[in-house]
């Protein structure tokens, strides 16, 4: 049966409901200390002193460390790092300052997780405060007590004449737009165990990262161990949606103790640190002069933006400014642009790459400015959209940026034919005339929609491993670990309809650096795209071994044989001698006469050129409250073109839960508004099942990507990229007010103000139907 | 190790963890959650650190729902307590896992440890749970992947299985 394009269920859908799970804390390994963290109170400082003493006489505590018990160690910068940058690495401890509140300042090694609290409730620390930065725009003109620039990198991007491009526009005009911080929510909380083994003199960690094999390297560094040394296992990763799961302080501390204490160090993160502790996201403020013409057409952008970077840069502190810069333009065919960003230090927790990085925060601004040139041209937003598109027949369109390093060149694009799919599927002209009617019954009610290119499937390389054993079962070994995503049933799908397979048969491994070496990493939604084309490359190879030693066996060329169901017969013959994959592979075992010296066994690389680019339309349909201004989505809704689709279901699960989420942080985020001064709050404010707007997917399936056999672009953050921009227009529209929502989250508050003021005015704005036109 | 601090001071207690008489030694500060995860080997309530977390963490307690979290293991004794790690043969139970299942409902989001029991409290207590008890139960979580609509179906389903079997 084939199995590309069909739902099969993901591996392990029911475990959660039996409690089958082993996570970071669900493994038990004698003699393990647990590690604890006392983090500074004081958002900026010299450290004065440390005082350990009182906390390592308590009985049960194996070690207490500060900076002066660590040699100086700091988190590397994995992507986009330089030398330069080493200033702004993150301590595992802090040592001459603290730079925010929530930085370790010490660590605490305990033998139960309890005296471990009790301990680092007993180590003095002392701050001499200083007053803390915290507004990025503002940053660089402050004096500041710290020895380096607040601004730790320029990011610029840009191409064409912007000075010519605003010549000969007809209007030019600056707007400015900001994103809010935001973070990631972890359940269960992050988690890290090491476990140095003496008799193999090999370090084992527990933890599920994104870049597996960059993290080990970072290890070995770390510890001055060969990469032999370091072995990297999966746990159970789940709940992680939204967090990018990097190498931590936390992680390097558990591995430095657990190699110098010679006992399994672990750590299992406090909710009450989670927020304080834990990466941060967003927080970006854009001012942006455009340039257009009378007819819509859009000239060039030319933006300035800030980042509120947090106290240092993360490993992976520098995608979300990267991605910002380059997927502005998004799919709109500019003359020039120009993008300047300052990635500002702040005395808040580090921000770092969540679900969407840099692309939510674009694609709000980038719409936000749709909306100001279809005012500007009274037009509606419809038409300059679909005036702008890069024309199909550009297509492969060089954007004349680089994303991460790799060139922006959209591989299919026809957002206009998608528009109206949207429109018919979503019957956006029923819910547009409801809105309407309601509008005119004093209510507000709102519809808005955005558009967006996702950047997908970066590289620069992937592997994967097929074996099959003497029974005949199949065995994928990949570098990428399992989120909870899904795509492990992705690879075998692939694999099962290429070497002629069934499902049952194949077990999928990942993640884990005893299998296998390599570089994947699960990053821009792009897992299926590279390491599913690495699986699709090795089943190629083996179903050609397979065939090649069933024509031996057999006594039949190989091209007249066929695999199915695993099981090898002429391929026009009904009847007739078969033999199974396992005879094959025991035929094919190293030292017997069929052999290669390898068994049935096969790699695959994959090394990836350019990125592929889903796009999509975001469609988002809101309620006001009158009274308290609460805004409910009551539809959140994403037609999306992603190719090809290995796994429909998996696709959908993850752009609705892309969609809710987005939602939420579109209009709840709590970090908001949070001065920085003292610690984060306590929780993160979600939307609940009462806040859930009606979801729904269209896969359009239309442009399968010439990148890859397979014509899969990858679906990741292509739920939650557009909706925060489609939730905003729809705000506008709901108070028939353009440009009215210039922040996101969209504040309850700043409605409420609006509505009194207006209700100040008396005079109740009386609806044209074309006014409810111009606002879609 | 000795010394007057709490940290110390060790309670022994008894109770049934799904139909099996358990005595553990627990200090006064472990919350049931990290007892039966820590205590009694049972990694289906998920590890949250003392935190509510959505109700991630719900058991049932003498067949009342409670978050595992937010009592202490102390609590606990003398009662009979059942997780999401109980084995098949609870009629309830068995017709909530299935439907979950057969809506997708389960994914890999924990919180569903916590909905799963949740929903097996609410259709013991009533059979005939009707649908604004459904969305009641909802929002007595959290899902961190928005599987909203799937658990509202599940839910559904395991009304009904669950009046099959009876």
């Amino acid at each position: 049966m084939k199995n590309l394009g069909r739902s099969v269920p993901r591996y392990g859908a029911d475990r959660r409901l039996r409690g089958d799970v082993r996570t970071v804390a669900d493994i038990a390994l004698p003699r393990c200390l647990d590690m604890r963290l006392v983090r500074s109170a004081t958002p900026f400082g010299r450290l004065v002193s440390v005082d350990c003493a009182e906390a390592r006489a308590l009985p049960g505590v194996a070690a207490v460390w500060s900076s002066a018990q660590l040699a100086a160690s700091a988190l590397p910068i994995r992507v986009l790092g330089s030398g330069a940058l080493d200033p702004y690495r993150q301590p595992l401890l802090a040592g001459d300052m603290v730079r925010y509140a929530g930085e370790p300042v010490a660590a605490v090694f305990a033998e139960t997780a309890a005296i471990a609290e009790d301990a680092a409730e007993l180590v003095a620390v002392e701050v001499e405060a200083d007053t803390p930065v915290l507004d990025p725009v503002a940053a660089a003109s402050v004096l500041s007590g710290d020895l380096r620039a607040t601004e730790a990198t320029t990011i610029r991007k840009s191409f064409g004449d912007i000075h010519l491009a605003v010549h000969n526009a007809d209007k030019v005009v600056e707007r400015r737009f900001s994103v809010g911080r935001d973070a990631p929510s972890f359940l269960p909380q992050r988690a890290s165990l090491a476990c140095w083994c003496q008799a193999r003199e090999v370090l084992t960690i527990w933890a599920g990262w994104r870049a597996v094999e960059e993290t080990r390297v970072a290890v070995s560094d770390a510890l001055g161990l060969p990469l032999s040394a370091v072995e990297i296992r999966a746990p159970d990763i789940d709940g992680r949606y939204g967090a990018g799961a990097e190498l931590s302080a936390e992680d390097l501390l558990c591995a430095h103790a657990a190699f110098a204490l010679r006992r399994p160090v672990r750590w299992l993160e406090d909710p009450a640190e989670q927020i304080s502790a834990g990466p941060h996201a967003r927080g970006i403020e854009a001012v942006a002069r455009i340039a257009f013409c009378e007819d819509g057409q859009f000239l060039a952008m030319d933006v300035e933006f800030w980042c509120d970077q947090g106290a240092y840069v993360l490993p992976d502190g520098l995608i979300a400014p990267d991605l910002f810069a380059a997927m502005l333009p998004g799919p709109y065919a500019l003359e020039a642009y120009r993008a300047v960003g300052h990635v500002r230090m702040t005395n808040k927790p580090p921000t770092s790459a969540v679900r969407g990085a840099g692309r939510v925060e674009a694609a709000f601004v980038r719409e936000r400015l749709m909306d100001t040139i279809a005012h500007e041209c009274s037009l509606s937003v419809d038409a300059v959209r679909r005036r702008n598109f890069v024309a199909a027949d550009a297509v492969p369109a060089d954007r004349h940026v680089d994303a991460l390093k790799s060139r922006v060149s959209l591989d299919g694009l026809r957002l206009g034919e998608l528009m109206d799919m949207a429109e018919k599927r979503f019957a956006l002209d029923v819910v547009r005339r409801r809105a309407h009617d309601r509008r005119v019954r004093g209510l507000l009610s709102g519809l808005g929609t955005a558009v967006f290119v996702e950047p997908s499937g970066l590289g620069p390389v992937d592997r994967a491993h097929l074996s099959v054993d003497h029974k005949g079962n199949l065995e994928i070994i990949t570098t990428a670990a399992d989120w909870g995503q899904g795509t492990f049933v992705a690879f075998a799908q692939i694999a099962a309809d290429i070497v002629g397979i069934e499902m049952e048969r194949i077990r999928v491994r990942g993640g884990d650096t005893c299998r296998i070496a390599g570089r994947g990493a699960t990053l821009l939604s792009g897992r299926t795209v590279v390491t599913g084309t690495a699986v699709q490359n090795a089943a190629e190879v083996l179903r050609e071994k397979i065939l090649a030693g069933a024509a031996v066996m057999m006594g039949v060329p190989a091209e007249r044989l066929a695999i199915r169901a695993g099981r090898i017969r002429e391929a026009d013959k009904h009847f007739g001698k078969q033999i199974d994959v396992g005879e094959v592979a025991r035929a094919l075992t190293p030292g017997l006469p069929l052999s290669d010296g390898t068994g049935l066994y096969a790699e695959g690389t994959n090394e990836v050129g350019a990125m592929t680019y889903p796009y999509g339309v975001a469609v988002a349909a809101v309620e006001i409250d009158p009274h308290t201004a609460f805004v409910k989505v009551t539809r959140a809704s994403v037609a999306y073109d992603a190719g090809n689709v290995i796994n429909p279901q998996l696709a959908e699960d993850q752009l609705v839960s892309g969609l809710v989420q987005g939602a939420s942080a579109a209009l709840y985020s709590m970090l908001d508004g949070w001065d920085g001064s003292g610690s984060a709050p306590f929780t993160l404010r979600c939307a609940g099942a009462a806040e859930r707007p009606a979801t729904e997917v269209l896969l359009a399936e239309e442009t399968p990507t010439p990148l890859n056999p397979l014509g899969i672009k990858g679906v990741g953050a292509g739920g939650i990229v557009g909706i925060g921009a489609a939730i905003a227009q729809a705000v506008d529209d709901a108070l028939q007010t353009p440009g009215f929502v210039e922040h996101l989250p969209v504040s309850s508050a700043a409605i409420r103000a609006h509505l009194r003021e207006r209700a100040q005015q008396k005079h109740a704005p009386v609806e044209e139907p074309r006014d409810a036109e111009l606002m879609i | 190790m000795s010394g007057s601090r709490p940290v110390e001071r060790k309670i022994r207690m008894s109770f049934e963890v799904n139909g099996e008489a358990l005595t553990i030694v627990v200090e006064p500060r472990t919350t049931l959650a990290d007892a039966l995860r820590e205590a009694c080997g049972l990694a289906g309530t998920p590890h949250t650190g003392g935190g509510e977390c959505g109700g991630s963490t719900t058991v049932l307690v003498d067949g009342e729902p409670v978050f595992a979290s937010l009592m202490f293991a102390v609590q606990a004794h003398g009662t009979s307590v059942r997780t999401v790690d109980a084995p098949a043969g609870d009629r309830v139970l068995d017709a909530v896992r299935s439907a979950f299942k057969e809506h997708g409902a389960s994914r890999s989001d924990p919180s569903m440890a916590g909905y799963v029991m949740q929903s097996v409290g609410a259709l013991e207590r009533n059979p005939d749970l009707d649908d604004e008890g459904v969305e009641d139960l909802l929002a007595g979580g959290f899902s961190h992947e928005g599987q909203y609509d799937s658990v509202a179906a599940a839910i559904r389903t395991a009304r009904t299985l669950a009046k099959r079997a009876a």
